[in-house]
């Protein structure tokens, strides 16, 4: 009776750890990513990055000889008496309103700009991690954010340092 | 004896990974297929939303073979034109549309957007890619867009850069700066050792 009773048992744990070792391998390939930290080691975002600020400074450096200029043209004014500021008076106006137009183009033009970037950015940083996943065969990666789409997550989970690595090669081609 | 025997076991393994490094003589006809498989690196492709984007390094041997034709080839022909093709680095560089149409048409929103794109690939685009090569990033000296008419969706675009001194050890970093497609810089490499271990061709006997 005892041995029958053993052997049932022995059974019964085998088959429970057949059961488990089956979910355990039939379970989905899940991962997130901490999308900020992502985005931010992304070499792309880095040499786009360093490209904006060359060209905004470019601007802003146009912008800084106009406002030189319009500065000199107001200290000319000042010095001069009332009955001989006329004909200065409108070349001022002239120069103040072609500034004032100048600034609003260079930042809306740099806005526009970023956004570009930012778009061309995203565009090859989402098919790189799909590309991740699909050779990892994940069945879902999760993006991190903290905008409540993902609000808790097991740490052993996280393969954003993995997928920074990836991304960056594959950017670079390899 | 057991030095005798320890000696023969280090020089069958030393036989064993240098003949494992290089690849048998190849037909010119096989030479052009084995340059054209992915997997022996020196064609690298990437996908980018809505385009396939891929650089293959030609070789001189691979242009001169292209040009005679395989059958055609033999040792003296294709050392003669290896000399008509200079002291340059040649590409092919591909972008292919995913969605099946030309890649001036793919995506567009009017004919405007077709010959603005038409006019970039024509005359405008060389001056957005260069070769990044030991440390020297080389402008394009040599641009040839393809036109497919809409009977395909690939696009070819021919390069040629200077070879510098660098050329055999360092890799290639092919960067185009896309003006029109809205996809930003695209990267591939070529690594050195890639090209380094391109095979040798068994010429036919005329």
């Amino acid at each position: 009776m005892k041995g029958k009773i053993s052997i049932v048992a022995l059974i019964v744990a085998f088959a429970a750890l057949v059961l488990v070792l089956v979910q355990w391998f039939t379970k989905p390939k899940v991962g997130y990513v901490d999308l900020g930290k992502l985005y931010s080691s992304f070499t792309m975002k880095k040499e786009y990055e360093t490209k904006l600020q060359q060209v905004q400074s470019i601007r802003q450096a146009q912008l800084d000889s106009l406002k030189l200029d319009l500065n000199v043209l107001a200290k000319n004014l000042q010095s001069l008496a009332v009955e001989n500021r006329k004909g200065l008076e409108e070349q001022f106006a002239y120069k103040r309103q072609q500034y004032t137009l100048q600034s609003q183009a260079v930042e809306e033009e740099n806005a526009r700009l970023t956004q570009t970037y930012d778009d061309e950015i995203w565009k090859q940083l989402n098919q790189y991690i799909k590309d991740f996943g699909k050779n990892g065969k994940y069945k879902f990666i999760f993006g991190a954010e903290g905008s409540g789409s993902l609000m808790y997550a097991d740490e052993t989970d996280n393969v954003t340092e993995e997928i920074s690595a990836y991304v960056n090669a594959k950017y670079k081609g390899q | 004896m057991k030095k005798i025997a320890s000696l023969f076991f280090a020089s069958m393994l030393c036989v064993c990974l240098f003949s494992g490094c290089s690849v048998a003589p190849l037909s010119p006809e096989n030479y052009v297929a084995w340059v054209n498989d992915e997997a022996h690196g020196v064609l690298n492709k990437k996908t980018i939303t809505d385009f396939e984007f891929s650089l293959l390094y030609e070789s001189p041997e691979y242009l001169a073979i292209r040009e005679l034709k395989p059958e055609n080839c033999t040792a003296d022909l294709v050392s003669k034109k290896k000399k008509d093709l200079g002291n340059l680095q040649y590409y092919a560089f591909q972008i292919k549309s995913n969605d099946g149409q030309e890649v001036l048409r793919a995506g567009i929103a009017d004919d405007q957007e077709y010959y603005a794109r038409l006019e970039y690939f024509s005359s405008m685009a060389q001056n957005d890619m260069v070769l990044v090569e030991g440390g020297d990033t080389l402008p394009c000296v040599l641009y040839h867009y393809e036109r497919t008419y809409n009977l395909s969706p690939k696009s070819t675009i021919l390069l040629a850069f200077e070879k510098t001194p660098a050329f055999t050890t360092s890799d290639k970093l092919f960067i185009y700066n896309d003006q029109t497609l809205g996809i930003g810089s695209v990267q591939l490499t070529i690594r050195s050792q890639d090209i380094q271990h391109l095979p040798l061709i068994e010429y036919v006997q005329h």
